[in-house]
């Protein structure tokens, strides 16, 4: 068993609509040293503009990202997923890992009719070490050097981190050199402050999080708002009930009193002050949790943890209260929109049973019997990424009429509003804008100019095809 | 190689217990792991291994598997600090002979209790994690069937333990 550190490059940060185009991962025992490695690089899928900044971020020319030798997308995910099923479980780390490469990879895994969450099923954990450095930053300041950036505000960039605590950092933003600077950051860690360590790895695990919650009177929860920690003792009030692993959580330096004396409609105005007296996290989404026993004084703003544990135990003790404060809380909350875009729908819920089954189908078949297949699903995502999917891989087999609506509802994306993906219009004008700062050096972005102009003419032509 | 003395176990279990004040269920095992000075670590380990307990430049170590679910990670803390209550001049003098570490795993032999060393930790942590009194409030008073599935998993959440732990302690009930 192991950690698995890993890493992405991607055509932008747009989740559900940008694509991986780098990955990365080491395998390392539990003491950190590595015992295996993995690359896989994927070619640009048809549907997807690059964003102009993450081109010139990662240093890759238009040309490289469309030569037909890298493997399809399809072919990448199938690789990555192979290997870090063959690699499972493990606890599975990377940098801001939880916001955007974990998304990265889920998306681009069910965007290809796989199961999504791969790296929290197969008994894997996940952490992230971008928190675990802040949490380190915070709790123990002197055991890692914080840089300070060019907007003289300091720096929790990977690069920098890295520079300035003596890590090798080869090329930043190369997948595999990101994951090696992510590995011995986390090694200095995990030799200068063990017991944070120690709290990392166990909250890594959605099981330990939910029971150490729910049987602690109170500990403190730590929070990263603009690279600044924000600790607040607080006690589990229960679980958001619209999602199951969503906890909330009140902040203890609140009056009890008053709060239980309060009328529905004054408990919601006061719940929904910002910043709230509730907190939320995801107990899967490896939140920084100190027990009270563990917590250094500055973090408990001058209070006892006696007097602390005591108004804890009070409000675990009365069940009312904690009801009628989540009540109040989800009341008080503006409701998530649904997204008019299936891209974005992933957390909207999983597929059922039958689609199951017709997921691993998929990948057994040859491709002209996955026509059938897609066409089968009940779920109106997987039906449309199935489509995308077999256009991108085996447009030969499909018939005309279904080959046309594929294209011109691709065509309508690229074109649309800018809701969604990015449309040429938008790339054309980021392109512009970043030439006209004077990032073109090197003409990668005159190149991708000119690919552009190409791609949006060759779609106008398309769409006015379709109008007659 | 002597018999396992589970009295002995029992009754350093309760000691402890009593010491630290608990007066209901869960046992806060960490916290009286931590009040002694010992080390707790978590760390992905193998699938079959729970924990380890050794001891490195006198500095007495617990290791639990952080991939294993919460009850069992409490269950092989327990086990662990047994090996440090119970049998710590073992401990010392393997450091000593075997390169500053001594290392005792619960694997599958442990779990069958074949060892007198495992049998006494095993008895240990589940008298620490399930005390003779709790359990009795618990019960208040009655029994339990054993082959009363969902009334021995409401008693293994309440003490924040697994179904087997908690069969396990009943058997002796």
């Amino acid at each position: 068993m192991s950690f698995v550190f890993f890493d992405t490059e991607t055509t932008g940060l747009k989740r559900g609509f940008d694509q991986i185009l780098h990955f990365a991962a080491v395998r390392t025992d539990a003491n950190l040293n590595e015992v295996a490695r993995f690359e896989a690089r994927s070619r640009l899928q048809p549907h997807v503009l690059p964003h102009p900044s993450a081109l010139r971020t990662n240093r890759l020319p238009i040309e490289r990202l469309t030569d037909a030798n890298l493997p399809s997308h399809y072919a990448m995910v199938e690789d990555i997923r192979h290997t870090l099923i063959s690699w499972s479980p493990a606890v599975f780390v990377g940098f801001n890992s939880i916001r955007f490469d974990e998304e990265m990879l889920r998306h681009a895994l069910f965007q290809c009719l796989y199961p999504a969450y791969l790296t929290s099923n197969h008994r894997n954990c996940r952490a992230d070490a971008l928190s675990l450095v802040m949490a380190a930053d915070a709790v123990s300041p002197a055991q890692l050097v914080v840089p300070v950036g060019e907007e003289g505000r300091r720096t929790f960039r990977l690069q920098h981190l890295a520079a300035a605590n003596g890590v090798a950092h080869a090329r930043a933003h190369d997948a595999m050199s990101d994951v090696l600077a992510t590995v011995e950051l986390c090694r200095l860690v995990y030799q200068r402050s063990p017991e944070l360590w120690q709290r990392f790895v166990r909250f890594s695990n959605k099981a330990t999080v939910a029971d150490f919650v729910d049987t602690e009177d109170g500990f403190v929860l730590t929070e990263f708002f603009g690279g600044q920690a924000y600790h607040a003792a607080v006690v589990c009030i229960g679980v958001d009930p619209d999602q199951a692993n969503g906890r909330l959580c009140l902040n203890l330096n609140q009056d009890i009193g008053q709060l239980a004396g309060m009328s529905e409609v004054e408990l919601q105005a006061c719940l929904s002050q910002k910043p709230s007296p509730i907190r939320r996290f995801r107990i899967n989404a490896a939140p920084t949790l100190t027990a009270f026993f563990d917590v250094p004084e500055h973090m408990l703003d001058g209070g006892s943890i006696g007097q602390i544990e005591e108004q804890a135990r009070r409000i675990k003790a009365d069940a009312n209260l904690r009801a009628r404060l989540v009540a109040a809380y989800i009341a008080a909350r503006e409701p998530y929109p649904l997204s008019p875009h299936l891209e974005e729908r992933i957390h909207n819920g999983f597929p059922g049973p039958d689609d199951e089954g017709r997921m691993y189908a998929f990948h057994q078949a040859s491709w002209p019997d996955r026509l059938a297949i897609v066409q089968s699903f009940e779920d109106e995502r997987l039906q449309w990424f199935g489509l995308r999917l077999i256009y991108c891989e085996a447009r030969s087999i499909l018939p005309v009429a279904i080959r046309a609506e594929i294209e011109h509802r691709l065509a309508a994306q690229l074109s649309g509003d800018g809701s969604g993906c990015l449309t040429y219009g938008q790339a054309l004008a980021e392109t512009d804008k970043l030439i006209g700062e004077g990032a073109d050096h090197d003409g990668l972005l005159s190149r991708y100019r000119i690919y552009l102009q190409n791609r949006s003419g060759r779609a106008a032509a398309i769409r006015a095809k379709m109008a007659f | 190689m002597a018999d396992a003395d589970l009295d002995r176990a029992r009754a350093c279990a309760r000691s402890i217990l009593v010491e630290f004040g608990v007066s209901a269920p869960p046992v806060p095992v960490e916290r009286i792991i931590k009040s002694r000075k010992i080390v707790i670590q978590y760390a992905p380990l193998e699938e079959d291994l729970s924990g380890m307990a050794y001891i490195k430049d006198g500095v007495g170590i617990i290791g639990v598997n952080a991939l294993h679910h919460p009850n069992r990670q409490r269950f092989s803390a327990a086990h662990e600090l047994a090996h440090h209550v119970l049998h710590a001049p073992k401990i010392s003098q393997a450091v000593h002979v075997d390169k500053g570490i001594r290392v005792l795993f619960r694997d599958d032999v442990s779990a069958l209790g074949t060892e007198p060393m495992e049998i006494e930790a095993n008895a240990f942590a589940s008298e620490l994690l399930i005390p003779s009194d709790l359990l009795a409030t618990a019960l208040e008073g009655g029994g339990v069937d054993l082959e009363d599935e969902a009334a021995i998993e409401a008693l293994a959440r309440r003490f924040k333990v697994s179904s087997t732990a908690m069969r396990f302690r009943l058997t002796r009930w």
